[in-house]
């Protein structure tokens, strides 16, 4: 990274401008939903409406990929929604810039998708269980299966950071070739493309998790039909 | 495009840590009010249900009640119309006998007007007979007729049962008896000898004579003797006719 990406330094560590505008994010978004759930009624006011049409609808969706796992999955796949939106957006702003925008950042989500695969995996149906699916059909597929973890969740990393770097950077080209207001529909592509790119990551983390959820369940069906037959 | 590990990490870390923010801030509150009002609404409709329930419990024992009721009120009418029919018959009966007994009456009462009618109508026409009779004879009294009424009295006298002329005897002879004779007009001297002979003969003496006139008697003679009275007079005769004619209705 940079020099100019470094914001401030915090003992050994130099804290970057995604860092630094995460915190805000997350700053932000504490501070609203703190509030706006202070005083939660059952006759709810716009503020509590546009929550709770929010957090229904993406329990809903993680419902509809994988019934059952509503509330096991809403605050991963929930936060992965919200934050990527909201940091998509921020670039924006003028003078501020994507943390999305930052391989570091995306990688790091990505890294956190990955993981948490396994995690829930692995919480489903157990260590052994769950890395038994690594080596089905045959033991030939470990490789494939072990590449295919790597590639997507490299491919995770990049598609994000790739799109919004490049909109950034679009965005900023257009305002410094063709004047103030020219950028303006770049803009608007660069709020739709935020969100469908959040969509995408959020969708994607959910039908991995699920994948390896089902992976799992497959198993354990095929063995439970073997020991009847 | 580089990756710096610091930015990673801490991008792991900011993360996790916005996963459990957003979960203790968003999403367990907004879940348990949608829960909460969830509940409210299953419980509402819960309520509802119970309350639809009773409600059709309820409809149910009114309508069965009301069938009961309908049945005991069809039973309550066809009682009522055989006891309004019992009490029709027996009032028709009632008035039957009401009416007879009104058609007897009344035909006895028709039968008591005709009778009274027609004893009125027989005393009209016997009055009228007797008035055209008094007048009638009226128009005939006289010396002629008082002659043939001395007549008529000899021949009664002479045909009197022997008690009464015992008894007429008797009271002849108690001391200071007369022979009261009335007329309604002077006899002649024959027909009072033929009287006198005749109730002296009768009588087995001869007694004094006193003769009275009275006019009302149209003609013919009164005898008294004491108690007894021997009469053949017009006026005696028709009181006697009018008397009789009033007995016999």
């Amino acid at each position: 990274m940079n020099a100019e990406a470094i914001v401030f330094t915090l003992g050994p560590l130099a804290i970057s401008r995604p860092v630094v505008t995460t915190w805000a994010v997350m700053l932000g978004l504490t501070l609203l939903c703190a509030l706006a759930t202070r005083r939660l009624r059952l006759d709810p006011g716009p503020l509590q409406t546009m929550l709770e049409g929010i957090v229904s609808t993406i329990h809903d969706t993680i419902e509809d990929t994988l019934p059952n796992y509503g509330r096991r999955l809403l605050p991963f796949i929930g936060t992965l929604w919200i934050y990527i939106a909201i940091a998509n957006l921020v670039g924006v702003l003028p003078g501020a810039t994507s943390p999305t925008g930052d391989l570091s950042t995306t990688a790091a989500l990505a890294v956190v998708v990955f993981a948490s695969v396994h995690w829930f995996g692995i919480r489903g149906e157990g260590v052994a269980a769950y890395l038994q699916h690594y080596i089905q059909p045959s033991v030939i597929m470990l490789p494939f299966h072990i590449i295919s973890e790597i590639s997507r969740t490299v491919a995770l990393a990049v598609r994000l950071f790739g799109n919004v770097m490049s909109l950034e950077t679009a965005a900023l080209l257009v305002l410094l070739v063709a004047g103030f207001l020219v950028p303006v529909p770049v803009l608007a592509l660069h709020i739709v493309e935020a969100l469908v790119q959040a969509y995408i990551f959020g969708m994607l983390a959910l039908v991995y998790i699920s994948g390896g959820i089902q992976s799992g369940q497959s198993r354990s069906t095929r063995i439970e039909a073997g020991a009847t037959q | 495009m580089q990756l710096d590990w610091t930015t990673f990490l801490l991008q792991i870390v900011n993360f996790l840590v916005l996963v459990w923010l957003l979960k203790r801030f968003l999403y367990q509150p907004v879940l348990a009010v949608i829960a909460r009002r969830r509940e409210g609404i299953e419980q509402a409709l819960n309520d509802a249900r119970e309350a639809e329930a009773k409600a059709e419990k309820l409809r149910e024992d009114y309508e069965s009640k009301l069938t009961e009721q309908n049945s005991a009120q069809a039973s309550a009418l066809a009682r009522l119309a055989d006891e309004v029919a019992a009490e029709r018959v027996r009032r028709l009966a009632r008035l039957d006998d009401e009416l007879s007994a009104e058609r007897e009456r009344q035909a006895a009462l028709a039968d008591k007007q005709a009778a009274d009618a027609g004893r009125k109508a027989e005393e009209a026409a016997r009055a009228a007979a007797l008035g055209f009779v008094t007048r009638l004879l009226g128009r005939l009294a006289g010396s002629a007729l008082d002659s043939r009424l001395v007549d008529m009295l000899i021949e009664d006298l002479a045909k009197l049962p022997t008690d009464q002329l015992d008894a007429l005897r008797e009271a002849a002879a108690v001391a200071e008896t007369g022979v009261q004779l009335t007329t309604a007009r002077a006899l002649a001297d024959a027909d009072l000898d033929r009287l006198l002979q005749a109730l002296n003969s009768a009588l087995g003496r001869t007694l004094p004579l006193t003769q009275t006139i009275d006019p009302d008697m149209q003609s013919g003679v009164r005898i008294g003797v004491g108690p007894w009275m021997l009469a053949a007079s017009l006026a005696d005769e028709l009181a006697f006719f009018r008397s009789g004619a009033r007995r016999a209705c």
